[in-house]
């Protein structure tokens, strides 16, 4: 038998739970014409509905985190890169040098363009950060 | 020569100046859209963690009978728990390090450009000179960090949206289906507990039928305050997968204006809708 994906899953568990439903309010409804036995049973199959109906919410869950992994992995290591990414920026003011500023600055007075100094300083960053 | 030296400080202060709109854009809404807040931090996992917790509060209500049944069941759902819960800290911890790299209170270069006065003296620049040129410094350095800040975000958001929207989603199709339907459950079950018992003994006790009554809506609201917290749980999901998007769609060409217009209604859905789960998961 093929194996169900998380949407079946989550179909089957509102299918299930519907007919627990229809049974609960059956039950109720016909109170008065049924015997204690005939509730006691009915009330049963209720439950027996909702768990089955709980059962297959908990495999569509297992069957997504599952499907997630690769994702998961994907995104960790982001959030690594940028934390590594800020731990470059903390470290930055000990890497670039009063030297290194001057001839940043340097370079921005000689050759009077504001576009061409920042991509220098940023070079430098990147260089230093890399 | 004085006139020579004011001129070179004016044009230091035109450069410090062309250089902050070149090169700096300021990122703070990157940073307000990727902050989840401590509240969303304390709260979502407890919302998580209550799929598990309505089926256990499910078996209260269940006749006893069938109540250790549904109790062992309830205990199965541990791992899938625990690996949804793993699967939300990776989004938190990926917007709570958006949020940093996007903020300009990581960077701590005080010491080295606070001696920069000292050698430029030592240089023989007097002190207007001394000034501008510091201020200049600290500019080229600031601008140099936001776009280095700016390129690591923009990577880090082309390469993570594929991901950041597919997590989103499952997440808040987990949460929407599944606990919803947990807590459907959980509706049904309060109601056949009570419902049962005044059909046993209304006609016999009607006093205590009142106070069955009230206990039953009472935990009727409760219940309700954690759908209304389920819903607002996928719109916090909807507005990062929809802000996230806006930044990979713009990610070579951010620009503050246009980051504050586009992100602005994300940041107060998310807001909103985290005050809302927060008040009920604390």
């Amino acid at each position: 038998m093929a194996k169900l994906s998380a949407d079946q899953a989550f179909e089957l568990a509102d299918k299930f739970h519907d007919i627990s439903v229809s049974v609960g309010n059956y039950r109720f409804d016909q109170w008065d014409n049924l015997t204690p036995s005939q509730r006691k049973r009915l009330e049963d199959l209720q439950w027996t509905l909702m768990n089955y109906s709980s059962d297959f919410v908990a495999q569509a869950i297992n069957l997504i985190v599952d499907d997630l992994q690769g994702t998961l992995k994907e995104i960790s290591g982001a959030a690594s890169k940028a934390n590594d990414a800020i731990a470059k920026i903390k470290t930055v003011s000990k890497v670039i040098g009063i030297g290194a500023a001057a001839t940043v600055l340097g370079a921005a007075i000689m050759s009077g363009n504001a576009g061409g100094a920042l991509t220098a300083a940023e070079d430098l960053v990147q260089a230093v950060t890399a | 020569m004085r006139d020579s030296s004011g001129l070179k400080i004016r044009f230091l202060m035109l450069l410090a100046f062309s250089l902050l709109l070149v090169g700096c854009v300021d990122l703070s809404e990157v940073g307000k859209f990727a902050a989840l807040s401590e509240a969303a931090n304390a709260s979502f996992p407890s919302l998580v963690a209550d799929i598990r917790d309505s089926c256990e509060r499910r078996s209260n209500y269940a006749p006893e009978d069938r109540r250790e049944e549904v109790l062992l069941r309830c205990n199965e759902r541990s791992t899938s728990n625990d690996g949804l819960l793993q699967a939300q800290q990776v989004l938190l911890n990926y917007m709570e390090a958006l949020k940093n790299l996007s903020s300009d209170k990581t960077v701590t270069y005080g010491e080295k450009l606070d001696a920069l006065p000292d050698t430029l003296s030592k240089a023989g620049l007097n002190d207007n000179q001394v000034k501008a040129t510091t201020g200049l410094a600290k500019v080229l350095v600031d601008a140099a960090i936001g776009g280095y800040r700016r390129r690591e975000l923009g990577k880090l958001v082309g390469e993570t949206n594929e991901e950041v929207q597919t997590l989103t989603k499952a997440l808040k199709k987990v949460v929407s289906d599944g606990y919803g339907t947990e807590l459907k459950l959980e509706r049904d079950a309060i109601k056949d507990f009570y419902e049962t018992g005044l059909k046993e003994h209304e006609k016999q006790e009607p006093l205590t039928a009142l106070l069955v009554k009230r206990r039953w809506t009472e935990d009727l609201e409760g219940l309700q305050k954690r759908q209304s917290a389920a819903l607002a749980y996928g719109r916090v999901m909807d507005s990062i997968a929809r802000g996230h998007q806006k930044l990979y769609e713009r990610r070579n060409r951010w620009s503050t204006e246009e980051l504050v217009k586009q992100l602005g209604p994300e940041i107060s859905d998310i807001y909103k809708s985290t005050q809302e789960i927060s008040k009920v998961f604390k």
